[in-house]
């Protein structure tokens, strides 16, 4: 065919991932796809590509924005690339709770910030929720800042996140997702960062056997569909897409908080100690000037976070 | 555009004499057209296939094997493995085995492997009395193993594509590299008696041991430095790289050996070579993007699957494809469509995927000297003069040799497995 | 034309050797900071991963020009020097396409993803600058070599400087 889709009935909308093919995120987008194909009467069939499949997320969210992919879903730090204010969800401690971000995230902060997603091209459909995002390491448990001191801890490459692990002494390692295991398993980290799932599932545990519930950070993800194919479609397939994505939104996180308990469980057969006693407090005293630092860059959004 | 289509489109391609990396991106380009994809997501494609910290190791191991080929330190270890083992029957041979072996520890790719070995000993075996063929064959088929010898590129390269710690894969190929190096030094020890005399006078005296020795330690000291760093956890696998080629410059000033004109050829030759390689894997990246996108993988997965309950009809089917396809593709392309494509019915048919890796690195390895396919049995033979029909038949128990040790990674994971489960 | 030909390769061998070395430094540096000062670098990864792509598409134009592109030659060796010239014809004439379609190809996306910057903050265009850079130094070897052939080599060289492939 010379079309993406053609030569069926159906239109094919291909939906670009970077997470395992047993990741709950998965099976929720899955899910989305039974959601839009009876909205749409069967017209509409999504094709979910798992596994970093169609590229990274930097790739396909890229792809999305210039159409030859319909939709994919990020982490939000990566939608960085297109404009830094989005950064501002990085930022630890931005919610004392993960309720506290919902609420945000379906009030006014949400809407700024699809405002300027709309702005790249990504019309977001759903909000994913990845749990909280926590320390682990091969060294210590961790209780509060002055248990970082020194750690050599892998994070995520945004400036936001390297800046708030330096101001809690740790030594924040920029790596690739894909070198962490390796590096990890050599000592050239001794730690790094993510919710439970990811560090089961990535193997990570089998290295790294301290894990700590800091809960220093709101894991979201967006499901989103390119601006350009959207606009493209009648309007009773866009309400379509948009039905499909509320309902997704909170069947995801269902999905998310069972699959948490499951791996938090996997994690302790692994050999894994955990503590949650985390000094939030003496966190987020060393993080001020982190605030101070990025408020400039974060302007309006960052007098949407509850905390700032 | 089917699958079927594209491969014939390829192979006829390369065999009319389109460089590889041309047939690759054509094919690749005409399928982007085919399913409606503007040129930008086909160079979207390439960039982001390209755009890997991993893959950093390929420029720094050819301009580490660059450095030392042309500061003499890989003749000083082919001289002082001469004097080790050169004086028995076929010694020359099995020198040139064990040579290729250190210097493959050094270079990370079978073809400067063969060329770096194949013109300093050539040359003494043919006055060895060895025919031109059977000493061609002797270099190719130690080259093949180069691909087991940490820092190989093609490793690193699958590393990258499969998503399998550089370290384990490194360490998982280290044992099979050795068995096969042996049966093959064992070949060349029954040929020299009983079918191919050969007339080594190699005088060995402590003295010129000694010496040897002494003018090898150096650059025997880089493997160590490369597999030890990452060993300790001073630096990942690409950094090591970095830190090799420091080491080989530390070395090529300390022999005074490369003159200031040497340097340039040697830095255009590295960038040269590594731009062949890199566009190779790039293009190859948009490829294996396009079979993705069409879900080729699912359908091959599929017809591929009704194998995977039987091991020994699955792991057959996997060692001709590779075979074949890695000698057309010159490897490395190869390997980046298929390993991903592949990798998942694997773990199926109960391969693990490390033991997967090796498995398919070692028939890679066999691919590239593959007569008259392979890149590197075109480099042997220029350098004995000789036509490649001709290194055919010398290669035939060489590729008995190889095989066998495929069927052994096959069917007997601790072959590889176990080396790696050690330091875990 | 000769003139300008050599001066154009002499700025592609420096600039592939100035890449080169600036990606070994880059790394040491990288290591140098984690290891001896415990002050990783948050930069370093990505300067040296856009160096590399550099390095594949100024390569790749080396490699067009210099004739070190993996072939398999397996019959060239028995035609004429008229019939050799024929099918190197045909493989520029292969190889320019892929090239002009892949710099044609970045130039569009780059229009397209003008505001993209990698998450240290450097544009994402200086990054993919480099595709079409490479493709018009290429691209420029094979409409030479096509109007003006350098003379045909004797035979196949085994010499190590020519082999790319086989890694
Ligand atoms: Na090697
Ligand atoms: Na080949």
């Amino acid at each position: 065919s010379r079309h993406p889709g053609g030569g069926g009935g159906a239109t094919t909308i291909r939906l670009g991932d970077d997470v395992a093919e047993d990741n709950p995120e998965i099976a929720a987008e899955r899910w989305f796809g039974d959601q839009v194909k009876s909205l749409t009467g069967g017209k509409y069939e999504v094709k979910v590509f798992p596994n970093a499949t169609l590229g990274d997320s930097n790739r396909m969210n890229e792809q999305v924005r210039s159409g030859t992919l319909q939709m994919s879903k990020s982490l939000f730090s990566n939608l960085t690339a297109f404009d830094k204010r989005l950064g501002v969800l990085s930022l630890p401690y931005a919610f004392a709770k993960p309720e506290d971000g919902f609420t945000a995230l379906s009030g006014p902060l949400g809407d700024e910030c699809k405002k300027i997603l709309d702005g790249v091209g990504l019309t977001v459909l759903s909000w994913f929720y990845t749990g909280t995002r926590n320390v682990y390491n091969t060294k210590r448990p961790v209780h509060g800042a002055a248990d970082l001191k020194g750690l050599r801890l892998r994070v995520p490459q945004n400036p936001v996140t390297v800046d708030s692990f330096n101001a809690l002494g740790a030594q924040a390692t920029p790596l690739p997702a894909t070198e962490i295991y390796s590096a990890l398993q050599q000592g050239v980290i001794d730690g790094a960062e993510n919710n439970p799932i990811y560090y089961v599932s990535s193997k990570q545990v089998e290295e790294a056997k301290h894990w700590s519930w800091t809960r220093h950070q709101l894991g979201v993800d967006v499901l989103m569909v390119s601006k350009k194919f959207f606009a493209e479609q009648p309007a009773d397939v866009q309400d379509a897409l948009v039905q499909a994505g509320k309902l997704t939104q909170d069947h995801e996180r269902e999905l998310w908080n069972t699959q948490t308990d499951i791996f938090v469980k996997k994690a302790q057969d692994a050999g894994a100690t955990s503590n949650d006693d985390v000094d939030v407090a003496s966190m987020q005293t060393a993080l001020k000037p982190v605030f101070d630092k990025y408020r400039p860059t974060f302007g309006d959004l960052m007098k949407l976070l509850p905390v700032a | 555009m089917t699958l079927a289509v594209g491969f014939v489109g390829i192979v006829a391609l390369i065999l009319i004499g389109v460089p590889v990396v041309a047939a690759l991106g054509t094919v690749g380009l005409a399928q982007a057209w085919w399913d409606g994809l503007p040129l930008s997501a086909a160079a979207q494609s390439v960039y982001h296939g390209l755009d890997s910290f991993t893959l950093l190791a390929i420029p720094l191991f050819v301009l580490t094997g660059e450095i030392l080929h042309r500061s003499g330190a890989a003749e000083r270890l082919v001289r002082f493995v001469t004097m080790l083992v050169g004086w028995l029957p076929g010694g020359l041979g099995m020198s040139v085995v064990a040579s290729t072996m250190l210097f493959s520890g050094l270079s990370g790719s079978v073809n400067a492997d063969a060329a770096a070995i194949g013109s300093t000993m050539i040359p003494p075996m043919a006055k060895a009395g060895y025919r031109r063929p059977w000493a061609a064959a002797i270099v190719a088929a130690a080259s093949g193993t180069g691909i087991l010898i940490p820092p190989s590129i093609t490793m690193i390269v699958l590393g990258t594509v499969a998503q399998i710690s550089i370290r384990d894969l490194f360490l998982a190929a280290l044992i099979p590299a050795a068995v096969v190096a042996v049966a093959k030094g064992v070949v060349i020890y029954f040929y020299a008696k009983y079918v191919e005399p050969t007339g080594e006078r190699v005088e060995v005296t402590a003295a010129a041991l000694g010496r040897a020795a002494v003018s090898a330690m150096l650059p025997l000291g880089a493997p160590v430095i490369i597999l030890g760093g990452i060993l300790a956890g001073i630096f990942t696998a690409t950094e090591a790289a970095a830190v090799a080629v420091l080491y080989a410059v530390l070395l090529a000033v300390g022999y005074r050996s490369v003159s200031r004109s040497d340097w340039g050829t040697i830095l255009v030759n590295a960038g040269r070579i590594s731009g062949v390689v890199l566009s190779l894997v790039g293009v190859a990246q948009l490829l294996a993007f396009m079979l993705a996108y069409d879900q080729v993988g699912v359908e091959l997965a599929d017809w591929t699957s009704q194998f995977t309950g039987n091991y020994l009809v699955f792991v057959t089917i996997l060692m001709i494809l590779f075979w074949i396809l890695g000698a057309l593709l010159d490897g490395i392309p190869a390997l980046v469509v298929l390993i991903p494509l592949f990798l998942p019915l694997a773990a199926q048919a109960g391969m693990g995927e490390l033991h997967f890796a090796i498995f398919s690195l070692a028939v890679f390895g066999i691919s590239l000297v593959t007569p008259p396919l392979g890149s590197a049995s075109f480099i042997v033979t220029g350098l004995a003069k000789i036509r490649v029909v001709d290194l055919i038949r010398p290669m035939l128990p060489f590729m008995a040799v190889m095989f066998a040790t495929i069927l052994l990674l096959a069917y007997v994971p601790a072959f590889s497995e176990w080396l790696p489960s050690l330091v875990r | 034309m000769r003139a300008a030909l050599r001066a154009v390769t002499l700025a592609e061998n420096i600039l592939i050797g100035l890449l080169l070395i600036g990606i070994v430094a880059v790394i040491l540096a990288q290591v140098f900071f984690r290891y001896a000062l415990s002050q990783p670098l948050s930069w370093s990864t990505e300067v040296a991963t856009g160096l590399l792509l550099y390095v594949a598409f100024v390569g790749f134009a080396i490699g067009v020009r210099d004739n070190a592109h993996v072939t398999l030659n397996l019959y060239e060796r028995r035609l004429s020097d008229r019939g050799r010239r024929v099918v190197r014809s045909v493989e520029l004439v292969f190889l320019g396409g892929v090239l002009l379609a892949l710099g044609v190809g970045t130039v569009q996306y780059i229009s397209e993803q003008r505001d993209v910057t990698t998450p240290a903050g450097l544009p994402l265009w200086t990054i993919l600058l480099a595709i079409p850079l490479g493709s018009a130094l290429g691209l420029l070897h094979v409409v030479v070599e096509l109007i003006a052939p350098q003379p045909l080599p004797d035979e196949v060289s085994a010499e190590v400087d020519l082999v790319g492939g086989g890694v």
